[in-house]
């Protein structure tokens, strides 16, 4: 599903020059659920960002769904990133005026999906997360982990071949990180692909590998043979 | 899609409420003016368009050259239009048209009004104009003397619900014309803008008069596509021949004719003896300009506070994008965004403009309505100021905040990600470079304004009541008798016209020179009572009339034309078989627009009404006029007592200009205002950006004063180099409108000063309330927030 080959990130200012990717190699199978995991600063972000296709490799290649992507303009990215990847972020990155629903249903008014499927599927998913109850809410009247279970079901709501998500879990607390924990291991267990940064060990073990970074390289790999569900 | 983004935007805009009121309070307010405007240019535009095949019809000009001086007349000799109707083939239809050029009592039963809203014409006139007729036919009306026809308004005036046809009016307390005809004024504008047309009455002695005559306007109506000076050839080789043979071969003066269409009457033609006053075309493009101006400050407003507040926006437009927004979907949800601010702005322009109308309306001396006269039109243009305005203002906030790139934003690097701050900088000195241009224009007017009115007319307009006689039966000698007794009244003259007025014109030859002078027919108190000063000669004296030899008093300016200055007194003025007897000083009868030109007095002779000019002393005026009136009633027995004061007529040369100088006043104040409502709006922002860093400042011992200094002294920097920039481009303007003017004003060095402080100190007060609210903060909590 996505393989990069030699994957290289450097950003340079005036002065400073800074390899933040170098020359990673990493293979992920579809249905696989891999953590990144590593030190502040190591490029696991950086890694996430190119993978999601919102941001360039400085060098090297990345098949994405076996297409070399690495050159693709901002256009095409944002093509291939709609119908294809969901997004979690650490800080929810809900759109402050837009209430519950909207925000879940954003995607599908990106993707073209019909106004009744729309309904259909944002209502469904809202049920799912538990949050029908909130759906006119707007995100500043939630708690942070609802804020994340709407992120949630905006990132599934037009389901993507891979759900990307970056630190999913570092503001909130363990009950509500717990949920958002099990909600993506179930969306795995149905055949989504997913890829996690986090800095939680606990985490990581909702996945079934966890590969290592360290000053922008890949230091290990290893495969957790029972993962938590 | 839609719906979202409006949902989307109207909270945007709820949740901004101040930003969003400057912007859409400040694009209402440009887009008011430019309703206005729309409204004033459309009616100056609209001139003669109701006419059928306007755009063939011509006034006929005439130009007189005599050696090296020119005058281009709008009148021209009764036999004209007649004669080029019979040997020019590209003329379909010719009249001629003579203007009322006084007051004449129409009367019908009970109903008496003085009117002079009448023209004499011939019967083809509405051949060549074609009037709607809602009783009677264009094509029978005027075959007689006694006929006439009405506006329907003039027909409601004298007879109320009755059938006007065949009802007759009395004329003058001479003649009774009977109605022939009802017409429906033009619903566009016209240069002719009578409300009864009457036929002349003795007229057929004239066809053969081509020198004395020159008090008719001609019109024709050529075949389309006529090329104008195949024309124009073709006319003048009919008629300049019978002209200059009526003169005699001696005469070095000459005639040109020409023609102009009457759709360019209106903005373009300032000829001698037009219909009535007409526009220029500098100011409605003044108009259109500051228009246009205000409109761009709002714009620039818009453009600099979305630009400014781009930071609330980032997240929104990463988030967008990352789950799946491409540029141009985020670029149309702003773009949508500022054209529904520009709808609201159109909405509240709407109200704006009407509440402004009245006085726009009062200064221009016009009766415009917004959305009466072709409501179709005007929201027609409404739709299109408001989606163009929207695009415009909207289009650089849209690339500028849907070219955020997400990961920047969203990993919370969005200082790196785009700068629009010098942008913001041009755009500010845009602004007020043109404030600083506008005011600089204003006070130039002002103080040409001021030099115009103070400044020394060579007569003494005040405290002199002007009468207008209205019976032939009074006696002027024993009138002047009566009223000389009352307390008060310290002289009696009568003239035919008075400073301000049109004067009448003649040929005057001296010597090898003839050329056409202004006159007047006056009595032998005329200067005593307007003040004039006799530098030569002598004056009238009562009886002069008598004499076989006729004598004329002519001016200093008279003088010089001919070239007589050694010997001015006893120069015989050979066509007129008379001598000079005096000269007076140079006086300006005509106002500053124009010089002082070669002015002639003869005696009173005529058989025409003249004006009775009662000088009176200042002291107890309303008793004076009181008296005068009672007097009068014996008088003129049956005829109203009307009166005017010469300051108060001859200051009406000059309302035209103060009028202009007010409604400039007025559009500069909303211009500075607007742009002054940006600065306050990016001034907040900057306090808002600046927080931490004036919390820490303060921690560090930065007194308020300091900190204020801190924030302005940018904003006054951007001001001071718009005025530098700006003052050229006002000076020139200024220069251009001056050259309007006969005598104008030095321009000094107070009206840059003024509009350098007057700029500084707006901005100051804008920007001070700003600096002093953000550095009046308690340091702790800008610190904390971070």
């Amino acid at each position: 599903m996505i393989r990069t080959n030699k994957l290289k990130k450097v950003y340079r200012t005036e002065e400073i020059e800074t390899t933040a990717l170098n020359e990673v190699d990493l293979h992920i199978q579809p249905g696989e659920f891999v953590s990144i995991m590593g030190p502040s600063g190591c490029g696991k972000s950086t890694l996430l960002n190119i993978l999601g296709l919102i941001d360039n490799p400085s060098g090297g290649e990345y098949f994405f769904l076996d297409e070399e992507v690495s050159k693709y303009s901002e256009r095409q990215r944002s093509n291939l990133r709609k119908h294809n990847i969901g997004f979690i972020f650490q800080s929810f990155n809900l759109i402050d005026e837009l209430s519950v629903y909207e925000n879940v249903e954003l995607p599908m008014l990106y993707t073209k999906v019909p106004a009744g499927e729309r309904k259909k599927r944002t209502e469904e998913l809202l049920e799912k997360m538990n949050m029908m109850h909130r759906k006119n809410h707007f995100p500043q009247q939630l708690s942070g982990g609802q804020q994340q279970r709407v992120a949630v079901a905006r990132a599934i709501v037009n389901n993507p071949k891979i759900i990307l998500a970056d630190e999913p879990t570092g503001n909130l607390d363990s009950a509500n990180g717990d949920d958002v924990m099990k909600t993506l291991a179930q969306l795995n267990q149905e055949g989504t692909t997913i890829i996690m940064v986090t800095h939680s060990a606990y985490c990581s073990e909702f996945g079934n590998r966890v590969v290592r970074l360290l000053d922008g390289q890949i230091v290990s790999e290893n495969t957790i043979a029972k993962y938590r569900i | 899609m839609l719906t979202h983004y409006l949902k989307s935007a109207i909270r945007n805009l709820l949740g901004q409420k101040r930003f969003s009121f400057i912007n859409i309070f400040g694009l209402a307010l440009g887009m008011a003016i430019c309703l206005l405007v729309y409204v004033f240019v459309q009616y100056e535009t609209s001139f003669e368009k109701s006419f059928k095949d306007y755009k063939d019809i011509h006034r006929l000009t005439a130009l007189f050259t005599d050696d090296d001086e020119e005058e281009w007349m709008a009148l021209t000799p009764y036999p004209l239009a007649t004669t080029i109707a019979a040997e020019v083939p590209e003329v379909i239809a010719a009249t001629r048209l003579e203007a009322a050029w006084k007051e004449i009592q129409f009367k019908h039963h009970n109903v008496s009004s003085y009117l002079d809203n009448f023209a004499y014409v011939d019967t083809s006139f509405f051949r060549v104009f074609s009037y709607e007729f809602t009783a009677g036919t264009s094509n029978s009306v005027l075959t007689t003397p006694n006929e006439v026809v009405l506006s329907e308004k003039m027909a409601t005036q004298f007879f109320g619900n009755q059938n006007p046809m065949g009802q007759l009016i009395n004329f003058n307390n001479d003649r009774d014309l009977k109605v022939v005809g009802i017409f429906k004024k033009p619903t566009d504008n016209s240069h002719i803008d009578f409300d009864m047309f009457l036929p002349w009455r003795n007229r057929t002695s004239g066809e053969n008069q081509w020198d004395n005559m020159l008090n008719y306007y001609s019109y024709v109506k050529l075949h389309s596509g006529t090329d104008a000076k195949n024309f124009e050839k073709k006319m003048n080789q009919a008629a300049n021949s019978r002209f200059n043979t009526s003169l005699g071969e001696e005469e070095p003066l000459t005639v040109l004719f020409a023609s102009q269409p009457i759709k360019d009457i209106h903005l373009y033609s300032h000829l001698d003896g037009e219909i009535g006053a007409n526009s220029y075309q500098f100011y409605m493009l003044i108009y259109l300009l500051v228009g246009f101006a205000i409109l761009f400050i709002a714009i620039i407003n818009f453009t600099n506070l979305s630009t400014a507040r781009s930071a609330n926006r980032a997240k929104e437009v990463g988030v967008r994008k990352v789950v799946g927004a491409s540029r141009w979907e985020s670029s149309v949800q702003f773009l949508i965004e500022s054209i529904l601010q520009s709808i609201i702005a159109l909405l509240v322009a709407f109200l704006l403009a009407e509440i402004m109308l009245p006085y726009f309306n009062n200064l221009l001396g016009l009766d415009l309505t917004i959305l009466e006269s072709s409501p179709f039109l005007m929201i027609g243009f409404g739709i299109i100021l408001t989606i163009l305005v929207g695009l415009i203002a909207g289009i650089y906030p849209a690339l500028f905040l849907s070219g955020f790139s997400p990961i920047k934003v969203l990993t919370g690097d969005f200082s790196k990600s785009k700068d629009s701050a010098p942008l913001r900088k041009g755009l500010v000195i845009a602004q007020f470079s043109i404030c600083a241009a506008l005011i600089l224009f204003l006070g130039i007017v002002f103080q040409q304004l001021n030099y115009i009115t103070s400044k020394s007319l060579g007569f003494n307009p005040e405290q002199i009541m002007v009468i207008p006689l209205q019976s032939r039966k009074l006696q002027l000698s024993s009138a002047q008798a009566e009223l000389v007794k009352i307390p008060g009244v310290k002289t009696i003259s009568f003239a035919n016209r008075l400073p301000g007025e049109e004067m009448g014109g003649n040929q005057y030859s001296i010597g090898e020179r003839t050329a056409i002078q202004d006159f007047n027919r006056v009595d032998e108190n005329f200067i005593d009572a307007l003040d004039i000063k006799l530098t030569a000669g002598k004056f009238f004296t009562k009886g002069d009339i008598r004499d076989s030899v006729k004598k004329f008093v002519v001016n200093e300016s008279f003088v010089k034309f001919y070239n007589i200055k050694d010997n001015p007194i006893g120069q015989r003025i050979s066509n007129h078989d008379g001598l000079i007897i005096g000269v007076v000083e140079d006086f300006h009868w005509k106002g500053f627009n124009e010089s002082i030109t070669p002015f002639v007095m003869q005696e009173l002779n005529d058989p025409w009404l003249p004006k009775t000019i009662i000088k009176i002393h200042s002291e107890n005026i309303p008793q004076t006029v009181k008296a005068i009136q009672q007097k009068w009633a014996t008088l003129e027995p049956g005829y109203p007592f009307r009166y005017s004061f010469l300051d108060a007529d001859f200051g009406a040369l000059f309302k035209s200009y103060q009028n202009f100088g007010k409604a400039l006043g007025f559009i500069t104040l909303l211009i500075v205002f607007t742009a002054a409502l940006g600065l306050f709006g990016l001034a907040a922002y900057t306090a808002e950006q600046r927080n931490k860093e004036i919390g820490i400042r303060k921690v560090l011992g930065a007194s308020i004063s300091q900190i204020m200094f801190l924030i302005t002294k940018d904003f006054m920097f951007l001001v001071l180099i718009a005025s530098v920039v700006a003052l050229p481009a006002g000076y020139l303007i200024a220069k251009k409108w001056l050259t309007g003017f006969a005598y104008q004003t030095q321009i000094n060095v107070f009206p840059f000063l003024a509009t350098i402080i007057t700029l500084v100190v707006v901005s100051l007060l804008t920007v001070s309330w700003q600096a002093y609210r953000a550095a009046s903060i308690n340091p702790v909590n800008a610190i904390k927030d971070e």
